[in-house]
């Protein structure tokens, strides 16, 4: 759920700022690299938007547990929340 | 066909470079230039393009697929939805002595882009040994990302629910094709080979996720259908159809 939620983070933030989405997971990782480089994300999230995504496809798809290398899952917690605040900051 | 023969392998490798070449358009063939070259760089032994791509059968939801044995390329910031798979050589062969359907997929339908004879001698075992990828392990992946599907259409996010409920009718579809003895393809001939084995529902569900944008009353459908088949012998589920969508069409 961190994942999608980290989606619909990005995909509000981005569509306050113009940035097209079109549902493409790279585009979204893209746009997490963008919104921080201009300031309006305090912290570059594409890194951790491209791990949680190939964390899902192998969940998904091979059955393996989720493998986020050196990051804690309070750590992405954090960052998820951290970027739907933001997300729910842009819309009001 | 001998696929052991060096000569009869040699023209398999050209005719998938022609292939590759006429299935991707430059932007994409530029990617595949990438991912082969640091492929190379890192030493990997064979890249297979793979999925939809090989198929000549890409859709708006369709990533960029390749196998890569004995590498891990780093490929920075594609501007592209890929799948890298990455397998050293005797994870390879493991998975496909152990019945994995997506390296059965890449040894037979994808393009092969360059191999030093590992996906040879994978195709020469299967060859050899009558292989076929092992559908039990499908149902048990449909099986489990339901909950988690449940879940995403639960929470109202229409698109990432779209994402996951593509994905468990997709496996369905692929542990009942190869529960009969049919090689599923790429995802969008799935539902017609589905269609062909009888499985109406299944058929139109999957079409209609990928061509389509249902909204979330659509896709929680979609996900009882899935919960429905799952829960039976793929014999009964050729046929079965779900309980409130045949009381409806009554």
């Amino acid at each position: 759920m961190g994942f999608a939620s980290l989606e619909a983070a990005i995909d509000a933030i981005a569509a306050t700022q113009g940035i097209a989405i079109h549902e493409k997971h790279w585009k979204r990782t893209e746009a997490a690299r963008s919104l921080h480089a201009t300031g309006v994300l305090p912290k570059d999230l594409s890194n951790l938007h491209r791990s949680l995504n190939e964390a899902r496809k192998a969940v998904f798809y091979d059955g393996e547990d989720p493998d986020l290398g050196a990051v804690s899952i309070e750590d992405v917690l954090s960052d998820v929340e951290d970027a739907v605040a933001a997300a729910e900051a842009e819309a009001t | 066909m001998d696929v052991a023969d060096a000569g009869v392998w040699a023209e398999r490798l050209r005719f998938d470079r022609a292939r590759a070449a006429r299935n991707q358009p430059p932007e994409l063939a530029a990617i595949t230039a990438t991912v082969e070259a640091r492929s190379r760089d890192v030493g990997a032994r064979a890249l297979i393009l793979s999925g939809s791509t090989a198929r000549a059968r890409r859709t708006r939801v369709s990533d960029l697929d390749y196998h890569v044995i004995g590498g891990r390329p780093e490929i920075g910031h594609p501007t592209e939805d890929i799948d890298l798979y990455c397998d050293d050589a005797e994870t390879f062969m493991a998975k496909l002595r152990s019945g994995d359907d997506l390296v059965h997929w890449s040894v037979w339908y994808g393009c092969l882009l360059f191999d030093d004879g590992v996906v040879q001698s994978a195709a020469t075992y299967v060859a050899g040994h009558d292989g076929w990828p092992d559908a039990s392990r499908k149902l048990r992946q449909a099986q489990s990302a339901l909950s988690f599907t449940e879940q995403i259409v639960d929470s109202g996010d229409r698109g990432a629910a779209l994402e996951q409920v593509r994905g468990i009718l997709s496996l369905t579809a692929r542990w009942l094709l190869l529960a009969h003895n049919v090689f599923p393809l790429s995802r969008d001939e799935l539902s017609d080979q589905v269609l062909d084995l009888g499985c109406f529902d299944l058929a139109a569900a999957l079409h209609r996720s990928i061509h389509s944008e249902p909204e979330l009353d659509e896709l929680a459908t979609g996900v009882r259908l899935v919960k429905h088949l799952t829960s039976l012998s793929a014999a009964r589920a050729r046929r079965a159809r779900l309980p409130s969508l045949t009381s409806t069409a009554d």
